[in-house]
């Protein structure tokens, strides 16, 4: 099945905040405080912002957006 | 945030996977590469893409030329009245697109299929925004885009994720990885190079307890991860101590009296019709986890009127007859 055939399987755009209701919180009884807080990517904005290299930029892109939610191995 | 996280994200190399091909053919060789995987805290320790253990995929586009369900302003349409923000549908009106949404597909069916899951999550990071999606065999549903430095979503998304339940992450309740030691004592287990699974059916109209099968990791085949989705395995029936055969596959949910192949075998059997194998156990799971959900999306105010999809209601069945040398 090719790409031209994915578009029947696909649905979209879901608002984002419904995919997370319909999917996550609608299942859970707990409330979960978010620990969002602005400008947090905002290192890899600023990596997104410069250059055209497109594919060095992608590379570059893992480790700003791996800090924010990588633990340590210890 | 890092003092919460359950889960782990690992930056990954690309993974070559080896598509086994019928005898006397050229193996073909395809290669996948996720940009970075998630997997549970206890399974720190891996490296590179390991298909059992990975929780979902994090795909990086640096170029909003490469997004498969960016719009063109030329195609806006006029918004349904509460919409707020939506863009128009869709998609792959160009080569790069058309690859990407194929990339994707092919790492959620690699992903679905390596370890039997009910549905799969995948991340596409493009640019300043992201977009959340998920794949079942009945579709793929995706966001609108989050800009994930001012809007909340995406985080929310892995916090989400950290404390959801194995099934709602898409861990396919029957099926658990299986220890060495566990497998010691299977015969036919003893290949170091391949992972196994056992997967449960629990079908009390037959037996009091679940029967437990091990199977051997599927192959993984690179197609989209759509539709019936037959898969067949030898396995090695725990219980009775004997190799027997397992299909299992998605089927479409028409009513409530469909015909269930397990049920047809068995009453073929019943009336002694001869040359038809013996069903010996199966499952139609009716849970809500094992039935597709994308489908239940396609009446939502944000779904153009004039789209037509091909979605179904599917439900996983699984059934085991004897192998072919048992017969």
């Amino acid at each position: 099945m090719s790409a031209s055939g994915v578009t029947h399987f696909v649905l979209g755009p879901m608002p984002a905040r419904q995919f997370i209701d319909d999917f996550f919180s609608s299942k859970l009884r707990s409330f979960v405080p978010s620990a969002f807080k602005q400008d947090m990517f905002k290192e890899l904005v600023e990596v997104c912002t410069g250059g055209s290299d497109k594919k060095k930029k992608e590379k570059l892109m893992y480790q700003p957006f791996v800090s924010i939610l990588y633990l340590p191995v210890l | 945030m890092r003092d919460s996280v359950k889960l782990l994200i690992l930056s990954c190399q690309s993974y070559h996977y080896t598509i086994p091909r019928p005898k006397r053919t050229p193996r073909h060789r395809f290669t996948i590469k996720p940009d970075c995987t998630m997997y549970r805290k206890e399974d720190q320790k891996v490296t590179g893409v390991v298909s059992h253990l990975a929780e979902f995929f994090v795909k990086f586009k640096f170029s909003t030329d490469d997004d498969p369900f960016h719009v063109e302003a030329t195609q806006a349409v006029a918004q349904p009245v509460g919409s707020n923000n939506l863009e128009h549908f869709l998609t792959c009106r160009n080569a790069n697109r058309r690859h990407v949404l194929d990339q994707l597909g092919s790492y959620a069916a690699f992903h679905i299929d390596s370890q039997l899951r009910t549905h799969s999550f995948l991340v596409l990071i493009i640019n300043q925004y992201a977009r959340l999606m998920r794949w079942d065999r009945g579709g793929v549903v995706f966001t609108e885009r989050i800009y994930y430095n001012t809007e909340p979503e995406l985080v929310e998304f892995f916090e989400y994720y950290n404390i959801a339940s194995p099934e709602v992450r898409g861990s396919n309740s029957i099926v658990e990885n299986l220890s060495s030691d566990a497998l010691s004592a299977i015969p036919g287990t003893t290949d170091e190079s391949k992972t196994f699974l056992a997967v449960s059916l629990d079908n009390k109209t037959l037996h009091a307890q679940p029967h437990r099968y091990i199977i051997p990791s599927p192959f993984i085949r690179p197609s989209l991860p759509f539709g019936r989705c037959t898969r067949t395995s030898s396995a090695y029936d725990v219980q009775n101590k004997k190799h027997v055969y397992m299909k299992a596959f998605w089927r479409i949910i028409s009513n409530d009296s469909d015909i269930k192949e397990a049920k047809v075998y068995q009453e073929l059997n019943r009336n002694g019709v001869r040359n038809i194998p013996h069903c010996v156990d199966f499952c139609d799971f009716e849970d809500e986890y094992h039935q597709t959900q994308t489908h239940s999306f396609a009446k939502q105010y944000w779904v153009p009127q004039e789209y037509q999809y091909s979605i179904s209601s599917r439900r996983l069945h699984c059934l085991i007859r004897p192998s072919r040398h048992e017969t």
